[in-house]
């Protein structure tokens, strides 16, 4: 039995990758994203294209039945992705046709982003039926190109991914890398065009065989290399310190290496990941989903805005909220977060016998109620109403200011590093064992002797707590409160960030913070399709990594270490249990 | 000394008398198993001792204190352990962690000595991780060794059930309600339970109130058997006045028909 695939596969492969293509055209990705990533190949083409690669990949994979892997014959491969390609080059050439047919300004009526651009890139400039024939062959190529892709070797077929990752990502990244190389006195004039300030070709090239040469390299060795530092607990602990000071240094430098546009982003994603980290208790410890958590980040904000002495926008100009105290940041820090674990525990007392969608939904309510009661007229004098407040000011220790993005950063870091370690701690602690296993099985927890009530609490406190953080340092990033600010969207965001990470797993709200709003925010161009991102990211993580990004590690090396402990175990037992066995190798003992 | 008295209890589900005015005394010391054909009320007996149901009459009285309005963790920390009918672990955490959730109420460390690590907090964890460690080594080598770092999920049948009891355990209780403990296990397994069952109060001096279907077991096991029906004592004594019991019989096997 070879590899077969069965043509309605192949052909729902198509429609999809040719569906898809048609879409990303229809929002305006492809037109929009314009920004060159190599030579005059923008962004927006490389996403059109991806559709059809990544379908001819699939289609031309090696299939597994009962664990028998079968790889597809080099013909087959082509035949399949060249099929899949056709169909998917059909949808897209239906499309044009449809397009041509109705006119270009009617379908704008609809489609807003359907533009006359548009219809030039799609059919390489030749209108009529030559440019539409040739978009369909274009696919059918890229279809192949992703059988290509499937049909490698893993030694290459990951490098090769991996090399062309990076030469995309690369491209993209010229706002940050440009600085950044000039910081550190390299010219980069080889790397990107100055005029189109994508990659050049010869760059690219460059990127890509070093990449492809490393990465190679290091799947080809990385067992020995791994074994090498997992040798000794010593080699070990050396490795971890070595990481440890190159993530210390990395962080330390990078708000200078990437300029201030990016270290004010950098202070977006450590707010974000003070978010996490506190949703993280809630939703990842305690298993209490909070949909409403903007409330502890308003809560955070707002008092921070007052007590350190903002404004509020009136008539008559700026005036100073009812009882605004002018504390120093430091001071009003610790009112703030107390603020905040009050909060949690009024908002926590009335949902106590709540579970799962009830909580959830009862918790967007309280989400809404806080916006809508900070930005309400009734405590206008208090909260400025919809027009907020206004100049909050700096948090400066003695000279340094922390307005400028780039300080602004180590104050972030500084809080954040604090939030790891209460995060950190308490995981492993009675009071983390508590919240694990009330999120296990409430009931018993109950009945083995864990006050559920008194954790409850303790998680929307403690999770309220390092929330407000996040609000505290939002008030002195941006100076100024509103209602915009506070919507549920950022408990979506918080939410889907503890969720890619992995729930529970403090690396875990680090690494989706980078993805969701570095990502977003270092990639100018794909601000307005954020959303669109933050879909497409969390349904794919939910179909093919449940678990998160960085799931609870302990609990995977766990697994991963169980067979070899279970062996060294029935050794020991039968060490201990059989004295008399023989000690010498069988091989050897009954020569 | 009667250790706990159940005087009188009634619940009731809508119309459904799960209890009706059932008296049991268990003595310090005792092994006391209650038998019943399914649906006499006796998972519901456990439920109310431990508070997971408001009774809707009588009262449970542990060591001449009325408990009736305490809520489940505080009878817990009061010396009444219980493992459920159908398996309950914390199926993600590991083996000890799922032992060292039931030395919760034996310890005190808040919030702030968790995130400073205290002396104090390191010694109290030092102690929940050995005593954690003793009542699962009170199953020998079954619990021991790398199973202890492994989910409870990995576990077999029999060891989770076994896991169960020695979270029961770790809360240093002075009585233990065992919902069906040999439910499901195959006849070795069985028999060595019933030997576990034994010690738990020969060593670990507990007194032992025991639901079970297996009549080998509650005859191997009990000082004295309660038998129930339709949430009502029919009967009580040692096994053998219990077994024999008319009514008990009836219960179980129906009357005869008249005639």
């Amino acid at each position: 039995m070879g590899w077969v695939r069965s043509s309605r596969w192949v052909v729902s492969a198509g429609l999809i990758g040719g569906i898809v293509s048609v879409y990303l055209c229809l929002v305006g990705v492809v037109v929009t994203l314009d920004t060159y990533v190599v030579g005059r190949i923008s962004v927006g083409r490389v996403l059109l294209a991806m559709p059809a690669v990544l379908m001819g990949y699939l289609v031309a994979r090696p299939t597994v039945i009962a664990g028998e892997v079968r790889r597809p014959r080099m013909s087959q491969a082509a035949r399949t992705s060249a099929v899949a390609g056709l169909v998917a080059g059909a949808v897209l050439a239906a499309g044009i046709g449809i397009v041509n047919l109705v006119g270009v300004d009617t379908v704008r009526n609809v489609f807003i982003q359907v533009k006359p651009e548009l219809m030039e890139l799609l059919t390489f400039g030749h209108p009529g039926v030559a440019g539409t024939v040739l978009r369909v062959l274009v696919t059918i190529v890229l279809a192949l190109l992703g059988a290509v892709v499937a049909y490698l070797p893993d030694r290459v077929r990951v490098p090769t991914i991996v090399a062309s990752s990076v030469v995309v990502g690369l491209g993209l990244l010229r706002r940050i890398m440009h600085p950044a190389l000039a910081q550190l006195g390299l010219r980069d004039d080889w790397l990107y065009d100055v005029v189109t300030l994508g990659l050049t070709w010869v760059g690219a090239a460059i990127v890509w065989v070093v990449t492809f040469g490393a990465s190679y390299a290091w799947r080809a060795n990385r067992a020995t290399v791994l074994a090498r530092t997992r040798k000794t607990p010593a080699t070990q602990k050396s490795v971890r310190l070595l990481l440890l000071g190159v993530v210390g240094l990395v962080l330390a430098v990078l708000p200078y290496l990437v300029g201030s546009i990016m270290a004010q982003i950098l202070g977006s994603v450590g707010i974000y990941v003070l978010l996490g980290l506190g949703l993280n208790i809630v939703v990842g410890y305690a298993g209490l989903l909070d949909l409403g958590y903007v409330a502890f980040f308003a809560v955070g904000a707002y008092t921070t805005g007052i007590l350190t002495g903002g404004s509020r926008i009136t008539t008559t100009g700026f005036t100073p909220p009812s009882f605004s105290l002018h504390l120093s940041f430091y001071v009003a820090i610790p009112i703030v977060v107390t603020a905040a674990a009050i909060v949690g525990i009024v908002i926590g007392a009335p949902v106590l016998r709540l579970r799962g969608d009830y909580l959830a939904i009862v918790t967007l309510g309280f989400g809404e109620i806080a916006r809508v009661l900070f930005t309400s007229d009734w405590l206008k004098d208090v909260f400025g109403g919809t027009q907020g407040i206004t100049a909050v000011p700096a948090a400066p220790i003695g000279a340094l200011e922390f307005r400028d993005t780039q300080h602004f950063y180590f104050l972030v870091l500084a809080f954040c590093l604090v939030a790891v370690y209460v995060s950190w701690r308490l995981a492993d602690s009675r009071v983390g064992r508590a919240w694990n296993a009330m999120r296990e099985d409430e009931q018993v927890a109950e009945a083995v002797g864990v006050s559920t009530v008194r954790y409850k609490l303790l998680a929307f406190a403690m999770g309220g707590a390092i929330g407000s953080l996040g609000g505290a340092l939002f008030a002195i990033q941006v100076g100024a409160l509103n209602n915009a600010s506070f919507t549920i969207l950022v408990s979506i965001t918080a939410l889907a960030v503890v969720i890619l990470g992995g729930m529970g797993s403090i690396p875990g709200v680090i690494v989706g913070a980078f993805v969701l709003i570095g990502i977003p925010g270092v990639l100018d161009e794909f601000q307005q399709y954020r959303l669109l991102f933050y879909g497409a990211v969390l349904m794919a993580i939910m179909i093919l990594r449940p678990q998160g990004l960085i799931p609870n590690v302990r609990r995977s090396r766990e697994l991963e270490e169980e067979d070899v402990a279970q062996d060294k175990w029935a050794g020991d037992l039968a060490g201990d249990e059989h004295v008399s066995a023989p000690s010498t190798p069988i091989g050897e003992g009954s020569g | 000394m009667n250790l706990l008295e159940v005087r009188g209890v009634s619940k009731h589900f809508g119309g459904l008398y799960a209890l009706s005015g059932l008296d049991v005394t268990v003595e310090e010391g005792e092994i006391l198993s209650i038998i019943g054909p399914n649906g006499a009320g006796k998972s519901t007996v456990f439920n109310v001792i431990t508070g997971l149901y408001a009774p809707d009459g009588g009262d449970v009285v542990f060591r001449g204190e009325s408990i009736v309005g305490l809520t489940p963790n505080q009878i817990t920390k009061l010396g009444i352990a219980r493992t459920f009918q159908t398996v309950h672990l914390f199926p993600n955490m590991t083996v000890l962690e799922n032992a060292m959730v039931g030395q919760h109420c034996r310890s005190g460390a808040t919030i702030v000595g968790a995130i400073l690590r205290t002396p104090a907090t390191r010694r109290e964890e030092r102690r929940i991780r050995d005593r954690a460690s003793t009542s699962l080594a009170f199953f020998g080598s079954r619990l021991a060794g790398y199973r202890q770092d492994q989910p409870a999920f990995s576990l077999s049948y029999a060891n989770r059930r076994r896991l169960e009891m020695a979270r029961a355990l770790a809360t240093e209780p002075s009585l233990i309600l065992l919902d069906e403990p040999t439910a499901g296990m195959n006849p070795t397994e069985t028999l060595e339970l019933r030997d576990h069952i034994v010690r738990m109060r020969d060593t670990l001096g507990l007194t032992i109130l025991l639901i079970e279907h297996d009549m080998r077991v509650v005859k191997g096991v009990s000082d004295r058997v309660v038998a129930c029906d339709y949430g009502k004592k029919i009967a009580e004594g040692s096994y053998d006045e219990v077994a024999s019991h008319e009514r008990v019989i009836e219960a179980y096997l129906g009357t005869k028909a008249v005639g």
